[in-house]
């Protein structure tokens, strides 16, 4: 898996599908990407990767109520 | 995220996940520049944007940044640019890590033209001894196996260093309101604050030199930093005041969190929390930033300073 489509699946796992679609044939990567990538990849970065995971989906129970912030978190 | 300012975007992610774990946030917000500091910066603009505001806590806004390790980004950059265009292996930087980012901002063009022309020499050390003697450089021209640096940091002197830190952003700081600005570290920003380095003894430096010095400060900001706000007609000490507090989040989420450590809900964050004593609304700041510390959960912050004995 591309760093990309890494990040798509991690993202769109929790707000739903198409809400992040970066070009998987590009290479965006920064150390999050990265990060996110080695996890799917190897394992690596777990702690971080399942803490950032935690978070998304802690705000993406907060955003259900609220268009706006939902609006400004995933676009 | 998906950007090399990252690290803008994840602060953001962390204070919103920190805020909506105890009260309503609204996340991003614009107010008529008119009504925010943004009108003394001598530039025309309408709007001024905010990170977000309790809506449940008197609407109290906030401004989110990352608490980087600047002068490190700076000079890996300035290795970037030197060698993207010059041929050598390595280029070691020897540094204060407490040293003013400023300096380095100011002079970056003039390091990265030494460098190159160093490499072009074939020369091995390089250094700006009359601009920037504190930093050296070594070149490598073939690959090493091991490579070495010095630092040094203090926390008292990274705090003296950065006092003006905060007028940085001093256009997004409302006029008549209280303004809480959150700072968020995370080690891959920032390596430098960390708990054996002294990270209390800098924040509460570095607070302390804002709200209980530079509130005292009447020059015009645009002396201070001329190069970033040569135009801004306001004196340091009218922006301090506006300033109600300094929030610091400490996203610790890369390393396991130790057994049996009691976890607060927004683990593994630290939170540690400074109120100005020289607020403009030292009243309702009072009464704004108590109700924002009784609504938090038990465990959310480590630390609540407010200078009231130590405000001089």
């Amino acid at each position: 898996m591309k760093p990309n489509a890494a990040f798509n699946h991690f993202v769109n796992s929790v707000f739903g599908i198409d809400t992040l679609a970066l070009d998987e044939t590009k290479d965006n990567a920064n150390k999050i990407i990265g990060a996110i990538n080695h996890s799917y990849k190897d394992g690596k970065f777990g702690e971080f990767t399942i803490n950032l995971k935690k978070r998304l989906w802690r705000l993406s129970d907060v955003i259900k109520s609220n268009p706006c912030n939902r609006k400004v978190l995933t676009e | 995220m998906a950007t090399s300012n990252w690290p803008g975007y994840y602060a953001e992610l962390a204070v919103y996940d920190f805020f909506t774990a105890f009260t309503d946030v609204q996340f991003e917000i614009s107010v008529p520049a008119t009504e925010t500091l943004a009108k003394h910066t001598g530039a025309n603009r309408k709007e001024t944007s905010f990170d977000g505001c309790l809506t449940a806590i008197e609407n109290l806004t906030f401004q989110v940044k990352a608490l980087k390790d600047i002068t490190k980004e700076l000079i890996d950059n300035i290795r970037s640019a030197v060698l993207s265009e010059a041929k050598a292996e390595h280029i070691v930087a020897n540094y204060p890590s407490d040293i003013d980012y400023k300096r380095i901002e100011d002079n970056f063009e003039l390091l990265v033209k030494t460098l190159k022309d160093a490499i072009s020499r074939k020369d091995t050390p390089t250094e700006l001894k009359d601009q920037l003697p504190e930093i050296s450089f070594r070149i490598f021209y073939e690959r090493q196996k091991i490579l070495t640096s010095e630092h040094f940091y203090l926390p008292y002197c990274h705090a003296q260093e950065w006092e003006t830190f905060v007028l940085k952003h001093f256009d997004q700081l409302y006029d008549a309101k209280n303004n809480l600005i959150v700072y968020v570290s995370h080690p891959w920003f920032n390596g430098l604050h960390i708990p054996f380095m002294g990270r209390i003894n800098f924040l509460r430096a570095f607070c302390r030199r804002v709200f209980c010095k530079l509130s005292k400060e009447t020059r015009p900001i645009s002396s201070l930093m001329p190069n970033q706000w040569p135009n801004a007609n306001i004196q340091v000490s009218e922006i301090v005041k506006r300033i109600g507090a300094i929030l610091f989040l400490f996203d610790d989420n890369v390393e396991p969190i130790a057994p049996g450590k009691l976890l607060s809900p927004v683990h593994p964050m630290t939170a540690y929390l400074y109120l100005n004593p020289n607020s403009q609304c030292a009243n309702s700041s009072n009464r704004v930033f108590d109700r924002l510390i009784n609504e938090m959960h038990p465990g959310m912050l480590s630390v609540i300073e407010g200078f009231e004995f130590d405000n001089y």
